[in-house]
């Protein structure tokens, strides 16, 4: 092919826009290379095109060409060769490594430290919880029996029986809470004094004064540790009196009169 | 900057593949407008085309090896490289969200390009330029350099001929020779 008709064939226009396959283009560079006529051509028609592209550029900003400058310079300054021999860069990562691992161990530490004291401090709280559930079903219990009490006073079948002093203790006072539906006896004995070392108090019932027959009604045990001193006694259907003697602990079969704190008939 | 007008291709190759650090700066000086008027072409967005132009400047830098003048210019090389980066950008979410994709398969007409108010670039220059070149050279011109078809793939885009794209195209480059040079 003769140079003009080379030239006139548009082959370059494409050579130069890279719209060639990959073996035209090589074919095309050998031949401008033997040619410096399709050289100059190509120099031509490149320039025309740089010429008209830049046409399409708006400025651009002032600070991307120092930015590029930067960045190349970056890149060749950076080793890129994994094999490298430790240098300057490594070392220093080497060392930061180190830094965060020791970093990294005492980071642990002061967790697992934190996880036992929290353990501890779990511990402390589970115990807690458990002494709070039990003191709430000793006063859940107590609520109950107070509740029960209660009910059973309100009842308009119990008796409500003031048993006085009979002189051995000024002032001692009990009453006693009888249902006759039930049978069920109360025995409020807050008014009291505590019982000495050794001793109890024991109610009794009488079917009869004269004569007098009493019948045990039970010991009012652990007085001083009840905090209202309100004691259940054993039952009865029929009873005309009431009264407390203090007896030695275990009780009696029979009152000690000596020792009648008080007494109260049933009205 | 005057000096950089006669370096030869060859002188600037060789510097650039010995990473010699003036070399980037004589390619910007050389070519940066050219590549970001390709890139804007297919973007316009300035803050992108910016990106790409950057990014473009440094695959050239770090590729510098893979440059193989048997396979052609060093221009042409690196007009490759910034119409990919440019391409590829058109692909991605971002550049979509803007609504700004150019369908590659009716590429827009250089013409239409000029008529529309986007265009921010030397309009004055641009369009006295165009008003010149026919619209079918204008057309040619876009599809084989900025869009980057091969001449295969234009030839049936535009339902031509292989020999009518080739001689069209050089028409074109003829007229744009005339005009701008």
């Amino acid at each position: 092919m003769k140079i003009q008709e080379y030239i006139d064939s548009g082959l370059l226009e494409m050579y130069v826009a890279g719209a060639l396959t990959e073996q035209e283009m090589v074919k095309v560079t050998t031949d401008i290379n033997e040619s410096l006529e399709l050289k100059q051509e190509v120099e031509k028609l490149e320039n025309a095109f740089m010429a008209y592209a830049k046409l399409h550029a708006p400025p651009i900003s002032a600070a991307l060409k120092a930015s590029i400058l930067q960045s190349g310079r970056n890149i060749a300054t950076t080793p890129t060769d994994v094999t490298t021999p430790p240098t300057g860069l490594n070392k220093w990562i080497c060392g930061l490594g180190l830094l965060f691992l020791v970093a990294s161990i005492g980071y642990n530490i002061y967790q697992y430290q934190t996880k036992q004291s929290l353990e501890q401090n779990i511990e402390t709280v589970e115990s807690e919880n458990e002494t709070f559930a039990n003191d709430l079903e000793a006063l859940q219990e107590k609520y109950n029996s107070n509740q029960a009490l209660f009910a059973e006073i309100r009842q308009p079948s119990t008796k409500r029986v003031v048993l006085a002093s009979v002189g051995k203790v000024a002032g001692a006072e009990a009453i006693v809470f009888w249902n006759t539906d039930t049978k069920n006896i109360f025995v409020d004995a807050s008014s009291l004094p505590e019982p000495p070392e050794g001793k109890v108090y024991q109610l009794w019932w009488m079917i009869s004064l004269d004569p007098l027959l009493p019948n045990n009604a039970g010991t009012l045990d652990g007085f001083a540790a009840d905090d209202d001193k309100v004691f259940a006694a054993l039952s009865t259907d029929r009873a005309v009196a009431f009264a407390i003697t203090l007896e030695p602990e275990g009780g009696s079969e029979s009152p000690t009169l000596e020792e009648l704190y008080v007494l109260g008939q049933v009205s | 900057m005057a000096n950089t007008k006669k370096i030869t291709e060859e002188e600037l190759v060789r510097l650039l593949k010995n990473k010699d650090e003036r070399v980037l700066n004589i390619l910007y000086e050389k070519y940066s407008l050219s590549l970001f008027g390709v890139i804007h072409r297919v973007l316009n967005d300035q803050e992108l085309s910016e990106e790409r132009l950057q990014e473009c400047f440094l695959k050239i830098w770090k590729n510098a090896d893979k440059y193989d003048a048997k396979k052609g210019r060093l221009f042409t090389w690196m007009l490759t490289i910034a119409r990919n980066l440019a391409i590829d950008t058109t692909r991605t979410k971002r550049f979509r969200e803007q609504g700004k994709i150019q369908n590659l398969e009716n590429s827009v007409s250089i013409i239409e390009k000029v008529n529309s108010v986007e265009m921010n670039t030397d309009e004055i220059g641009v369009r006295d330029l165009i008003k010149k070149l026919n619209t079918k050279y204008a057309q040619i011109i876009d599809v084989i350099y900025f869009q980057g078809y091969t001449q295969s793939e234009a030839a049936k885009e535009l339902d031509l001929p292989l020999g009518t794209v080739k001689t069209r195209t050089r028409k074109a480059l003829t007229l744009l020779k005339d005009y701008i040079m």
